[in-house]
């Protein structure tokens, strides 16, 4: 078995030829002399012509050019051997010894063999990949500068399989240099952004390469055939409806945009090669996702990539709007279908995709004909294929009325991509926008793309809102003459856009942060234990510590009447999102039959008031009171929300819950929570009881209790807590008194004898802002009428003003 | 010493790793042509109508509508088999000169270093 050495020794001398004269040097050496040759062959014939003759120097030139350019085109082979070494498994022809290096990874070792490291971070691709982490080139210097053991050449191992490349060597210096790895982790480069980073430009690079390899089976198979068509029909009429499925977007950007479709361009082509009924419904949320899909499909078929079975088939989408405009009447346009559906079949390879499907079927039955009905015989035969397309929407709501129709489908459903899909997707967009605009994608800043499109953006479905955000950022960047894109830029774009905090915390946020629970208490009375659990819960929202694929937080707030809890919810809402009215409140109880699920979510007519909340307000605290009184099917909906933070109306859209905060409150428990304030038993050593009584009484079920960040309880106030909390409206009711012209005083001996009164532990604060409410502001309304009190002047309230009647209560 | 190390790698190479690969992209280039010229579809269907125009049978009693069935079929038929032998054609002689080029240029890369010396040699005698 050869080690590395071996192979080193096998690449230095092309190494060293080219690094002495370059690639580009040698083809021009070589179209030099081939010039040069044919020059002299040229002078040659041309004087013997004139004089019949030729001078023997003149030939000697010429042998001489067309030695030196068959030696270098010679030369041109062999350090193409090395140059391409690995690309064979690519071409899938086959080749037996496909272990060794590459040619990159013989280039950096060769470069710098006492320090490998060295050698790849100064190469071309590793310092790409570093600059992609983040760092800059004065980084890069200072580190290779720096002190440290190094890695040498001969440790690096070999794969067996397949040819080491880049990436192996990138990820073998990952981890066993600790120095490397350190350096990193110093600059907050984790070994996922390395890994992706490495990849991305490893990827291109070689994609790039490839391409100059025109010689290879992938590239030759990229010409279509000459006689394809000869093979086939033309279908006039359909051609005069229908364009090709490639022309339906020149926006080039299907080919990255599916290419990790995989499963689904499999399931499509066996689905079309299939004898009988190869008729597709592609359920998809965006008709150009399914279009690029259907164009890819069509690309591998003419570049022979895809089945043998569907060699030749062509991809029409029908053009049904200038269709109906163009045929009005019944029979016209009866006609004309069944004319095109007979051509098509006759031609025996053509595949008519219908966008819109159900919208077709509905307005050409305003001209009372009968799509269903009309295309049923074509959908057995063998020699025509229909792919409908249709949102999740309208297959629920139109198609699946029309059983035996769709039932000779294959419904095919289109998930929106994952994360790691969507950074696959965005790499060689990212690529064409550095190139148009002048700018250079970080890794992160992609990834952070993909996260915050997902996550945080709400319009349009997936991937389509990566990719319009990906274009938004480098334009946006362009126009700001920002070069260097990182993940930073993203956060602050997504913070201006959403209003929800992100990127670095800068020192005002990091002093609301710490003193959340400061803020939260200039409104929330008590309530330590409550408090500090939110606030803890929504630092680690922050820092990004906590799970993306849920809402930013979820608490249940278990305890009695006007103990807080709503108050709490409120001053989350302005302390997160910066405004207190960003808060939909839902009132539980309103939702306790079962059928009132389909309020929520929506049914067949209309969207519920759930899913038009959280399109409305995507980013808000979502207050769901008395959940307790919710029915069992509404838990379940928010069992699945908790957990995935997402949940699919009846027209089959997934609502995005996502950049919420969601707060249940509930006066479950209460009684034992008021019982453990009488016996003045300590709250959090009956925390478990409380929950465990809870789960008893079948109020919530386990799992769904267990689905919150944090169950909280808030505890009964005490009296002094209560003079807050008085304290707190007083002060509310001074600024409002003050707003109208006058000055209120309330002596705090008033204050004492109001809360005494309303001290009533079942109903909390909410009978001291009854008090005030009823008391104090009848007082001051009656002394404003009377004139008893004239604007700019002062508002005195004392137990004296009151007769004994007025403060019965 | 580096021209001698690379002569000597280069003269291995050539007689051994480079025919392997001279066969390799000999295949390629035939799978292309095959492709290219779209052989197996075409001589499936040389004898289709051309571009699977033709003309319905109609009554079986009007004399007038079977002549225009049996001449039109056989005309699309005939253009059909026309247009398809000829681009059979082109792709069997790209075929042929595929394998011309390749054995000549086999032959020529097992002669490629000397006729460089021989040429450069005998280029310098004619100079000088």
């Amino acid at each position: 078995m050869k080690n590395i050495q071996t192979h080193l020794d096998a690449f230095r001398p092309v190494i060293a030829y080219e690094q002495n004269l370059g690639r580009n040097t040698l083809t021009s050496l070589r179209v030099t002399f081939f010039v040069l040759f044919v020059s002299c062959l040229i002078t040659i014939i041309v004087t013997e012509q004139i004089t019949g003759d030729y001078s023997s120097a003149l030939l000697g030139s010429a042998m001489i050019f067309f030695a030196l350019w068959l030696e270098q085109t010679l030369l041109y082979f062999y350090h193409n051997s090395f140059y391409f070494k690995g690309f064979d498994s690519i071409i899938g022809s086959g080749t037996k010894d496909a272990s060794g290096i590459s040619y990159e990874v013989a280039k950096i070792i060769l470069s710098n063999e006492r320090d490998i490291t060295a050698g790849f971070v100064q190469s071309e691709l590793g310092l790409e990949t570093i600059i992609r982490c983040g760092l800059s080139a004065e980084s890069i210097a200072a580190f290779t500068a720096a002190n440290r053991i190094f890695l040498k050449a001969d440790t690096v191992p070999l794969t067996q399989a397949q040819t080491t490349s880049v990436y192996d060597l990138g990820s073998y210096i990952y981890m066993y240099d600790l120095h490397f790895k350190q350096w990193l982790n110093e600059n907050a480069v984790t070994h996922a952004t390395y890994l992706g980073a490495l990849q991305f430009v490893v990827k291109n690079y070689t994609r790039q390469k490839n391409k100059s390899r025109w010689w290879g089976r992938d590239q030759l198979s990229l010409h279509t055939g000459l006689g394809r068509n000869l093979a086939n029909g033309i279908p006039y009429e359909l051609e005069r409806f229908t364009y090709s499925v490639i022309d339906h977007d020149g926006t080039n950007e299907q080919d990255s945009a599916v290419a990790s479709q995989v499963k689904i361009i499999q399931k499509i082509e066996q689905v079309l090669a299939k004898n009988r009924q190869a008729n597709i419904l592609l359920i998809a949320e965006s008709s150009k996702a399914a279009l690029d899909i259907l164009s890819y499909v069509q690309t591998r078929v003419s570049t022979a990539r895809g089945l043998n079975a569907l060699a030749g088939l062509h991809f029409s989408v029908l053009d049904y709007i200038r269709l109906l405009a163009t045929y009005t009447e019944k029979h016209d346009l009866e006609n004309e279908l069944t004319i095109m559906f007979d051509q098509a079949a006759l031609s025996g390879t053509q595949v008519v995709i219908i966008p819109n499907f159900s919208h077709f079927i509905a307005e050409a039955a305003l001209c009372q004909v009968n799509v269903p009905e009309l295309i049923a015989p074509y959908l057995a035969l063998p020699t025509l294929h229909i792919i409908g397309i249709d949102t999740p929407h309208n297959f629920h709501k139109v198609l699946h009325q029309l059983h035996s129709f769709t039932g000779r489908f294959e419904e095919i459903l289109l998930e929106p991509t994952n994360l790691g899909d969507t950074v696959a997707i965005l790499e060689p967009i990212a690529l064409r926008q550095e190139k148009r605009r002048g700018v250079i994608f970080t890794y992160s800043a992609i990834t952070s793309i993909a996260e915050h499109a997902d996550r945080n953006l709400t319009v349009g479905t997936m991937p389509e809102r990566a990719i319009d955000f990906i274009h938004e950022i480098a334009q946006l960047a362009a126009k700001q003459g920002t070069v260097l894109i990182t993940e930073n830029f993203i956060d602050e774009v997504i913070s201006n856009k959403t209003g929800i905090p992100l990127g670095s915390i800068t020192p005002a946020e990091k002093d609301r942060l710490l003193n959340l629970e400061n803020l939260l208490h200039e409104r929330v009375v008590g309530q330590e234990r409550a408090v500090h659990a939110i606030a803890s819960t929504m630092r680690r929202a922050r820092v990004s510590i906590e799970r993306a694929d849920k809402p930013i937080g979820s608490f249940l707030f278990l305890g009695g009447t006007g103990v807080g809890k709503t108050e709490t919810a409120k001053a989350l809402a302005d302390t997160f999102f910066g405004d207190e009215t960003k808060m939909i409140r839902f009132d539980m109880s309103e939702f306790s039959a079962n059928h009132t699920l389909q309020y929520l979510i929506g049914d067949g007519n209309g969207t519920g008031s759930l899913t038009d909340a959280l399109i409305e307000h995507p980013y808000s605290v979502l207050l769901l009171d008395e959940f307790e009184k919710a029915a069992e099917s509404v838990k379940d909906l928010f069992l699945q929300i908790l957990d995935e933070g997402y949940f699919t109306s009846t027209h089959g859209t997934k609502v995005n819950a996502r950049n919420t905060i969601i707060i249940a409150t509930s006066n479950a428990g209460g009684d034992l929570i008021y019982k453990t304030s009488v016996t003045r038993q300590s709250l959090p050593s009956l925390d478990a009881d409380i929950i465990a009584h809870i789960i008893e009484t079948g109020v919530f079920k386990p799992e769904l209790i267990n689905r919150f960040d944090n169950t909280i309880i808030y505890e009964p106030l005490d009296h002094d807590q209560l003079q807050q909390v008085a304290k707190i409206m007083i002060g509310d009711l001074t600024k409002r008194v003050t707003d109208q012209g006058y000055n209120l005083l309330v002596t705090p001996h008033l204050i004492s004898l109001l809360v005494d009164k309303s001290n009533d532990p079942h109903s909390g604060g909410r009978k001291i802002t009854r008090i005030i409410q009823d008391v104090l502001e009848e007082k001051i309304a009656t002394k404003i009428i009377s004139g008893e009190v004239k604007r700019g002047g002062y508002l005195h309230l004392d137990v004296a003003d009151f007769t004994t009647d007025e403060l019965l209560f | 010493m580096f021209f001698l190390t690379i002569i000597t790698d280069y003269i291995f190479w050539h007689y051994t790793q480079a025919l392997v690969s001279f066969v390799r992209l000999y295949k390629n280039f035939w799978w292309f042509l095959v492709q290219f010229f779209s052989l197996p579809q075409l001589t499936h269907s040389l004898f289709s109508p051309y571009k699977r125009m033709t003309e319905p049978r109609g009554s079986l009693f009007n004399i007038e509508a079977l002549i225009n069935f049996i001449v039109i079929n056989t005309i699309s038929r005939l253009i059909g088999f026309i247009v398809r032998a000829c681009i059979i054609c082109a792709g069997l002689l790209s075929l042929v000169g595929l394998v011309i080029m390749s054995l000549l240029s086999y032959s020529f890369w097992l002669g490629a270093p000397v006729i460089i010396m021989y040429c450069f040699g005998y280029g310098i005698y004619l100079l000088f």
